[in-house]
């Protein structure tokens, strides 16, 4: 059951984007009247206004308009760890989640929730980019730095993007989420098989204690089976992975509850990531969610100045779901994310299918 | 609006509408050493307020509202420095005794750098509720606001001033912030009290900083601990660089010599020493499979 309810207490339009098609779209679907002002441009919104740290307050403004830089970036990946090959499109800067652990913490300042409503502007840059490189597989996501289907209830976004890329062969585009917002994708049928719905999944134990707003583990993987019947290809994402008591038992649980219910076979790949933070997103989270206990571990400072669970901790979590995920029979292309060299010679979790996926020939 | 330094008689002569003991002012970070105390007066619509201080010798005089006129004593009488959380807080103390309305002491926020809106009063109304001894910390200086909160977050209802009591005055501004902070993720982690910490601190021979650190990292502990044993059998002690947390097996030996005949020598030593260990059994703990191994089954 979705657990969003999409309000704002204030909205404001980029002018230029006033009349838009889809500014008026999102706004005929956000019931509430809410003031809405219009602006100049989004950097005169940011210097008007003071920065939200805090995700609950930012989520509660919106703001429509176009966004300015790069349209498709590659994924940072992170220094001295092995990078998945992704791509991203910033289509939502925001989440209203609120997963205790969500790294955009230490990203975002700005005070409202942004939607890029300059739609034709991403598809345009889009189809140059594919037509220029069509020897090149791309894998695109729009889960960087919000929730790909969060808001989708509102922007309808995900109908324009499985029909915008039924036109390519050589790009698979994923929706990243933790929720169950699917109304949309159900409407239509992908015909390509280039669309991926990746979820990410933990635990209800850290569902409902680390991820406030997100949809419950069978309300996701109702989800899966329901998209899978319509013709979706399904991820999963083990990311992050985080340590509990219990840990065996629980995640175990989430696997063999996925794998009772969703045929392998339609999961496209699955990532594992253990929790790992930022010295900035420790103070983040210290100060937006101070009762969690996700931060009480041992940690190692790593090569690319995050901080990781020691090697050996985290050695046995991955091995640990690894061996889990054989039990279940799952013959599932897995990777790490953001992992050291050490870690995936150790482990070898990848076989040729997701070199070719995922990395090409990098592994 | 210029502020008028008068005498206090001529203060004694007004009809005073509204008075406050500002005795607390005296201590305020005046710009000039002329004004070390200062009564406040304003006339806020034929209402004459004060702000009373028996110590001070002159009074300053705004023709202005209240607030306008602590605005303007602040900017034109005090050095707001940067962190003087000890001189903003008692400024907002003073505001609330005068009766400002909450709107108008977020405009003094800004300019004694407090924290803005709601956050501002949530860090007022939380260092209200610090024992003296934490906000004395704080107010020197010697820890971090963000620290004490956590560490109060954690222990509110703790007699918590029993553990700071225990923490030596001589360790540093972020010695002091990591203890209350490992302290307080071993009680998240542990539930342990902290009775329980106090405990342990006092029976231990380490100093306080080692001893949270090994309570709070128990297997980081035991990993360094066979890695330095390990070192020290091999006579290496401080001439391996190597990565403190083993996310790697890159080692380098540091070996400083004169020449070819000293390095031969140096380089024999070594192969003696690491021939000894191995002919003793000893395990490679370079390999840090065994290194993991040792550690987690000997806890």
């Amino acid at each position: 059951m979705n657990k969003i309810k999409n309000t704002f207490n204030n909205i404001f339009i980029e002018t230029k984007f006033k009349r838009h098609y889809k500014t008026l779209e999102i706004l005929d679907n956000i019931v509430e009247n809410q003031e809405i002002r219009y602006i100049d441009d989004i950097l005169s919104f940011m210097k008007d206004n003071d920065g939200a740290i805090n995700p609950d307050v930012r989520s509660k403004t919106l703001f429509l308009g176009g966004m300015r830089g790069e349209i498709l970036r590659k994924c940072p990946g992170s220094y001295g760890h092995i990078c998945c090959n992704y791509s991203v499109i910033n289509l939502y800067i925001g989440c209203p989640i609120n997963c205790s652990y969500c790294i955009l913490q230490s990203y975002l300042n700005q005070p409202a929730t942004i939607i890029n409503v300059d739609i034709e502007n991403i598809f345009s840059n889009l189809r140059n980019i594919f037509s220029a490189s069509k020897d090149r597989l791309f894998r695109i996501g729009t889960g960087e730095l919000g929730d790909s289907l969060v808001y989708d209830d509102i922007t309808n976004y995900s109908i324009d993007f499985v029909n915008f890329f039924t036109e390519f062969d050589n790009a698979i585009f994923e929706f990243k989420t933790k929720t169950d917002k699917i109304a949309n994708l159900l409407k239509i049928v992908p015909n390509k098989g280039n669309i991926v719905v990746g979820f990410s999944v933990n635990p209800d134990i850290i569902i409902n204690s680390e991820e406030k707003n997100a949809a419950a583990l069978d309300d996701r993987i109702n989800a899966m089976r329901l998209l899978i019947q319509k013709g979706y290809l399904i991820a999963l994402h083990f990311d992050p992975l985080i340590l509990i008591d219990n840990f065996e038992y629980e995640y175990e649980t989430v696997i063999k509850k996925i794998f009772s219910q969703i045929e392998s076979k339609k999961i496209q790949w699955i990532s594992l990531g253990a929790f790992r933070y930022t010295t900035d997103l420790k103070k983040a989270i210290q100060s937006n969610y101070p009762d969690t206990k996700i931060l009480a571990e041992e940690f190692a400072l790593c090569e690319d100045k995050k901080f990781r669970y020691l090697r050996p901790v985290r050695a046995q979590l991955y091995k640990f779901i690894l061996n889990t995920l054989k039990s279940a029979r799952s013959d599932v292309p897995v990777y790490f994310c953001m992992e050291s060299p050490q870690i995936w010679n150790e482990l070898k979790p990848h076989n040729d299918q997701i070199k070719k996926i995922v990395f090409g020939d990098k592994i | 609006m210029l502020g008028k330094i008068i005498s206090n008689k001529d203060v004694s002569e007004l009809v005073v509408s509204g008075a406050v003991d500002g005795s607390f002012t005296s201590d305020l970070p005046y710009k000039s050493e002329i004004f070390r105390n200062l009564n406040l007066v304003c006339n806020n619509s034929g209402k004459f307020y004060l702000l009373i201080d028996n110590r001070a010798e002159f009074s300053v005089y705004y023709d202005a509202p209240l607030c306008d006129s602590v605005k303007r004593f602040i900017t034109d009488f005090l050095e707001m420095k940067q962190n003087d959380l000890r001189t903003s807080y008692r400024l907002i103390d003073i505001s609330l005794k005068l009766g400002l309305e909450k709107g108008e002491i977020e405009d003094i926020f800004k300019i004694i750098r407090w924290k803005a809106g709601d956050t501002g009063w949530e860090y007022y109304n939380k260092i209200g509720t610090f024992s003296q001894k934490l906000k004395d910390l704080v107010f020197d200086n010697k820890v971090s606001l963000n620290y004490a909160l956590l560490f109060v977050k954690i222990f509110e209802n703790d007699a918590y001033d029993d553990f700071l009591n225990i923490v030596p005055d001589t360790i540093t501004f972020s010695e002091r912030n990591l203890i209350l902070e490992r302290v307080a993720e071993i009680s998240l982690k542990n539930n342990a009290s902290l009775d329980e910490i106090i405990r342990i601190v006092q029976k231990s021979k380490e100093n306080i900083v080692d001893t949270i650190y090994n309570i709070r990292n128990p297997l980081f502990a035991k990993i360094s601990s066979i890695f330095n044993v390990f070192l020290k059998k091999l006579k290496l002690t401080n001439k391996v660089v190597y990565d403190k947390y083993f996310e790697n097996e890159n080692y380098k030996l540091e070996i400083h010599f004169k020449n070819i005949d000293n390095l031969m020598n140096l380089l024999e030593k070594r192969k003696l020493d690491l021939e000894n260990y191995v002919n003793n059994g000893g395990k490679d703990y370079f390999i840090t499979s065994n290194l993991f191994s040792d550690s987690a089954s000997d806890e």
